[in-house]
């Protein structure tokens, strides 16, 4: 498991993956609360400005928001080619051969990815957190920062564990960046529409969103959906890696 | 070592082997001919427990490939006709990686027998393709195993990397392990193996050590310059000889192929006789290369 | 719509992004002019990656960079 774990990692920081992730989510992060600071009292001048009191509270939740909208499209296309392109480029098969199981390669990619998909966004919420607190003062304590960016860290690992269940079903990695997004954003309509997000992974972005530090029932619903929606996916993906052929020609 | 009987393998409609037989004993190099597309990836594919048979029993060392849950427990070194490495790992990390137990001395030693040791801390998207079949060689061997099935190693290399792929199936060989590889160049397999086993439209054509083959198939061919054209009556008069088994005749040479070496002196007096004198008067062997046509043709 | 102007004030809350913009543009183009690139040529990418505000250089190193084949 331990050369699964460095192999993913190399990847990472070589594909420039790691960067391109981070440097996103940055951009968000800081460009949020310049919207709503500076940006937006332009727009709407001086009257309106008076009604419409932004927040530092708005301003993370905004910036909550932007990462599941437009962080979920970078996220989907850098990491799309997680399982697609080992299958897509036979770059499985010497491993295959070479007795690496199943398990461990794909188990890599999600605790490495996994990793980072928490790490990157709570990182770049403490600094959307801070930026937005000399713009706007404090006003949320951390502890509900960190707890809404944990929350939303395990609905992007569930977002991972789509990518990697779609790739490896496509075999390409456009189209399971774009099944992800149908996924990720048709259970978010689907269960906004006949309000029933307590038993969604969306669940989590909606508590996310309330900047409340506490574990309530509905709460503990969806975290339990999300893993073992993680969990299945996993399977899935195991399912189908186990009776798969390989090299096989596309001539025949 | 391998036992294939009555192997049928089906893509839809599409049948790429129809019963196919095979034995390869341990310790020897066996040749895998065949023209493309008839079936020896998709064969060698099955034995690697790659792909699963339609029909029909493959056995390496006396177990079955399909009863084994992962192709990796099959303990086979696979080389596929195009390996594919990550690009972004160097050569030393790559045969790190794919090893059982991360050794550095036997990844040092393997890059020093592929001659990769001047590339080792390269990322393997800059090697060339020859570079990258001596590294897929090495990686086969890494994890030590006793059978090696290498589809096409040698085919799309220049003749210098050819040479040296060609040299490493020899050292494996040396090291007591059995071979299988697959190539269409027939020079390959005069040079190195023991047994040749023919495929065609996804069936064993023939199944013999080289050595047999060759004393088998080996008629005798004389080949002649003359200094005059000679007519088509003499020719076919020539054809008539006893000993003579066919006449073929190419620009200006012609191809006599005789039953045994003592109807050169057969032919000598009917030349002799006609009054043509000759430029050239050459005796050579068949090479496989004559044989493997023929057998195509045949079919 | 106000006029856009640009105040001292304006300037210390943009810094950021700025750094963060001007940083990727010279990783990017450090790697453009090493590496190589792939579907557009050296100067578009550098162009992008330069003119358009992070999004260029995220979208250089997703599909511009050139991969080792």
């Amino acid at each position: 498991m331990k050369s699964e774990l460095q192999k993913e990692i190399r990847y990472a920081l070589r594909s420039g993956r790691i960067l391109i992730l981070f440097a996103s989510l940055l951009f968000l992060a800081l460009l949020t609360p310049i919207m709503l600071k500076v940006v937006l009292p332009q727009v709407l001048g001086g009257e309106v400005n008076d009604l419409v009191m932004m927040t530092q509270r708005d301003c993370i939740r905004s910036y909550l928001g932007d990462v599941f909208e437009i962080g979920g499209i970078v996220i989907a296309f850098t990491l799309c080619g997680l399982t697609a392109c080992e299958l897509q480029g036979d770059t499985w098969l010497l491993p295959v051969c070479a007795g690496k199981r199943f398990g461990h390669m794909v188990g890599a990619k999600l605790l490495v990815f996994g990793t980072l998909q928490v790490i990157l966004p709570v990182a770049t919420l403490l600094v959307d957190y801070l930026y937005s607190s000399y713009l706007f003062g404090f006003e949320v304590g951390i502890s509900a920062v960190l707890f809404s960016g944990i929350l939303q860290s395990i609905y992007l690992v569930f977002f991972l564990s789509c990518l990697i269940m779609w790739g490896v079903f496509t075999r390409k990695p456009i189209p399971a960046g774009f099944l992800t997004l149908a996924t990720a954003y048709g259970i978010q309509a689907i269960s906004s529409l006949l309000r029933m997000q307590g038993w969604t992974p969306s669940g989590l972005l909606t508590q996310a969103m309330e900047l409340n530090p506490t574990v309530d029932s509905s709460l503990l619903i969806s975290l339990t959906v999300t893993v073992l929606l993680i969990v299945t996916t996993m399977r899935i993906t195991m399912a189908k890696l186990k009776y798969m052929e390989w090299n096989e020609r596309s001539a025949q | 070592m391998i036992t294939v009987t009555g192997l049928k393998k089906d893509f839809g409609d599409f049948q790429a082997l129809k019963g196919l037989n095979m034995h390869v004993q341990a310790g020897e190099v066996y040749g895998f001919i065949g023209q493309n597309g008839v079936g020896k990836t998709t064969t060698m594919n099955i034995l690697a427990g790659l792909s699963r048979p339609t029909e029909g029993e493959c056995l390496i060392r006396g177990k079955d490939v399909t009863a084994v849950a992962h192709p990796g427990d099959l303990r086979v070194g696979y080389l596929p006709e195009e390996p594919k490495f990550y690009p972004w790992l160097t050569a030393r990390e790559t045969l790190l990686y794919l090893s059982e137990v991360p050794d550095n001395k036997r990844v040092e030693e393997i890059l020093r027998w592929t001659g990769l040791v001047d590339g080792a801390d390269r990322r393997v998207g800059g090697f060339s393709r020859g570079m990258k079949q001596r590294l897929g060689i090495g990686v086969a061997l890494v994890r030590n195993p006793d059978l090696f099935i290498l589809d096409e190693p040698s085919s799309a290399l220049d003749p210098e990397g050819r040479s040296v792929v060609l040299r490493l199936i020899k050292d494996l060989k040396n090291m007591g392990k059995t071979i299988l590889f697959s190539t269409h160049i027939l020079d390959d397999i005069e040079r190195i193996c023991d047994t040749v086993g023919m495929i065609n439209d996804g069936r064993m054509v023939f199944e013999k050590p080289l050595t047999q083959l060759q004393v088998e198939h080996a008629q005798p061919v004389l080949d002649m310059i003359p200094t005059v054209p000679i007519r088509p009556d003499v020719a076919d008069a020539l054809s008539k000889v006893v000993g003579v088994v066919s006449l073929t005749r190419s620009e200006s040479s012609w191809a006599v192929r005789v039953a045994h070496p003592g109807v050169s002196l057969t032919v000598m007096s009917f030349l002799a006789e006609h009054g043509i004198a000759v430029e050239s008067f050459a005796f050579r062997k068949a090479r496989l290369e004559d044989l493997f046509l023929k057998e195509v043709s045949d079919k | 719509m106000r006029t856009f102007v640009l105040t001292k004030d304006l300037l210390v809350i943009l810094s950021p992004l700025i750094v963060l913009q001007v940083s990727l543009v010279v990783y990017c183009g450090i790697i453009i002019f090493r590496e190589g690139v792939q579907n557009l040529n050296r100067k578009t990418w550098f162009l992008i990656c330069l003119l358009i505000n992070v999004i260029g250089p995220v979208v250089f190193l997703l599909v511009g960079r050139k991969e080792l084949e």
